[in-house]
């Protein structure tokens, strides 16, 4: 009778979703041989970098109201999932400028200092959208880290934590475009279709276009689930035998 | 060609200050280019000096090797 609710971490669904926002492109990056002549540092710190990014459009899809994976997964776990993964990918992306600069730290040539304040100041199209998806991506962190502290409810908080995470998928979008190393056309169009899918998922939710129905319950109602098994009713009717109120008074 | 290609370059225009052989120019869409390639010495020093790792030097010597008869 009971459907046991499936984990994320071993629900096919998840693997398949992970597939698809991450390993696709990851993929075809390594048939295609883009990753090849840096060090390996750089190459696999460059992987982890794509791969995070190319979960950032995934996160538009995970969240607890999505009708259509509510069928799969229970709302608790699509929410844990959404935090684990945004987590990670906030403190990965974040990061990225300055593991950057770290191989400077084992040649001569410009310090890691200097590279990084040289990469900073350089006024260009592409750094200057870098610099504001960082921005865009720590203020979308910190307000989801510190939600309970903030003065806001939690519908207009969750107006603002939409806004800010379109915001750094567009700045984000045009900082890998113009700098991306393993830009081809292939994940240019990948890279553009996941994300008017996430706009297309928000926009659905701005304007309330995603039906209100209830979700499908995977697990029996609480009530059924307290229930002890069957042969084990009658000992426990027994053992919580109370006397009637007669009884009571006759005793007396 | 000694340097393989220039991938991620953020125009900042180290690399072409650093090279002693004037190998690299800033092009018209503002990043670097290679344009004066037989004139590169492999010094690696526009690597070195590239905040983002950007310029992969070519690890086989395209540079014709000068043999001495004498």
């Amino acid at each position: 009778m009971s459907q046991t609710p499936p984990v994320f971490t071993t629900s096919g669904f998840f693997l398949r979703a992970i597939a698809v926002f991450a390993g696709f492109p990851v993929l075809f990056m390594l048939i295609k041989g883009v990753f090849s002549g840096r060090n390996a540092y750089l190459e696999i710190f460059s992987l982890i970098t794509v791969t995070a990014w190319c979960l950032v459009p995934g996160q538009f899809y995970w969240f607890p109201r999505n009708r259509f994976l509510s069928l799969h997964l229970r709302g608790c776990m699509l929410s844990k999932y959404h935090i684990v993964t945004g987590t990670l990918l906030v403190l990965l992306l974040c990061s990225h400028p300055f593991l950057l600069v770290v191989p400077k730290l084992f040649e001569y040539g410009i310090s890691p200092r200097e590279a990084f304040f040289t990469m900073i100041s350089t006024p260009t199209a592409g750094v200057l959208s870098g610099i504001i998806s960082w921005l865009l991506l720590a203020t979308l962190g910190i307000t989801a880290w510190f939600r309970n502290v903030l003065p806001l409810k939690y519908k207009a908080w969750r107006r603002m934590h939409g806004i800010l995470a379109f915001l750094v998928l567009i700045f984000g979008l045009h900082h890998v475009f113009v700098l991306g190393r393993h830009i081809t056309p292939f994940i240019t169009v990948i890279f553009t279709l996941f994300a008017l899918a996430a706009a297309v998922m928000m926009l659905r939710r701005w304007f309330d276009l995603i039906p209100h129905a209830k979700p499908v319950r995977l697990l029996p109602p609480p009530a059924v689930r307290l229930l002890p098994p069957p042969e084990n009713i009658d000992r426990l009717e027994k053992q919580e035998h109370r006397p009637e109120k007669e009884e009571v008074e006759n005793e007396l | 060609m000694a340097i393989k290609k220039i991938s991620g370059c953020i125009g900042c225009s180290e690399c072409v200050l650093s090279c002693p052989m004037d190998v690299l120019r800033i092009g018209d869409n503002g990043k670097a280019e290679i344009c004066w390639p037989e004139e590169c010495q492999i010094c690696h020093l526009c690597r070195m000096y590239c905040p983002v790792d950007a310029i992969t030097i070519d690890p086989e010597k395209s540079i014709p090797v000068i043999i001495s008869w004498g």
